[in-house]
């Protein structure tokens, strides 16, 4: 059986590619057995799908904005 | 006819916090962060005549800037080099596995409750902190990967990383930001 550090390098390469049928075999026998392998995938997979509605509502204060403007707008024209 | 047209004395007020946002999710210091929207603006003015009106001017402004973010990283490429050595090394002298590559006892993922799997804007936080902790070459290539949704044949390329290790720093990188998860929010 492939151990848990190849099982995940073998995971994150299954997202983008396709595996051999070896190596996708290697995977999922891993991952039948491996309760901490899987626990891992399902947290990535969370995580993951959080990363893309990632915001963080930052701004601008008034002084940099006020600075923003002095060096951009003489380049106007 | 266009059918979009640029509003250049506008842009500071409508758009910067939003660029300002963007960047703060794909670069880890602030100041820097605001250079680089400095920059795109700068950019867009320079470069107006070009625009042809078939996107938004915001759409525009953000491809500006991600090829600003884009050209930071690769000014950093002297440090990414670096940082692939001691990725290399990092592998050796692994704190999340045991010598058959094995989860170790205290690598080993906790169950996390679902109670603490929100996506409030404290969590965001957090989670934009975890990512940043990780190194800048860890850092760019997962904001790449998993936030812009870049192919790994494109990363490679762009940031001049070979195949293998670039798995093993995507895998690396999940295993510390998982990790700075589970201590900072989840427990």
């Amino acid at each position: 059986m492939i151990c848990c550090k190849e099982a995940g390098i073998l995971g994150e390469k299954m997202g983008e590619k396709k595996l051999s049928t070896m190596e996708t075999f290697k995977l999922m026998y891993h991952m039948v057995w491996c309760k901490n392998c899987r626990r891992f995938k399902k947290q990535i997979d969370w995580i993951n799908r959080t990363l893309k509605q990632i915001d963080l509502d930052e701004k601008f204060t008034q002084e940099e904005k006020g600075d923003l403007k002095e060096k951009v707008n003489p380049e106007m024209g | 006819m266009a059918k979009h047209q640029l509003h250049p004395e506008q842009w500071i007020d409508v758009f910067s916090d939003l660029l300002l946002n963007y960047a703060l999710i794909r670069i880890k210091e602030r100041e820097i962060a605001k250079d680089l929207v400095q920059e795109t603006f700068l950019t867009a003015i320079r470069t107006k005549e070009q625009y042809r009106g078939e996107i938004s001017e915001m759409n525009w402004l953000f491809l500006i800037l991600k090829s600003r973010i884009l050209d930071h990283y690769k000014k950093k490429k002297e440090v990414l080099e670096s940082q692939l050595k001691e990725a290399d090394d990092d592998e050796d002298s692994d704190d999340f596995f045991n010598s058959t590559g094995h989860w170790s006892k205290n690598g080993a993922p906790n169950e996390w409750t679902t109670d603490k799997m929100v996506r409030s804007a404290e969590f965001m936080h957090v989670l934009n902190e975890c990512k940043n902790r990780l190194n800048e070459v860890q850092n760019a290539v997962f904001t790449m990967k998993y936030i812009d949704g870049e192919d790994s044949e494109m990363i490679c390329k762009e940031l001049n990383i070979s195949s293998s290790n670039y798995w093993v720093l995507v895998h690396r990188a999940k295993l510390k930001l998982r990790e700075c998860l589970e201590k900072n929010w989840m427990t």
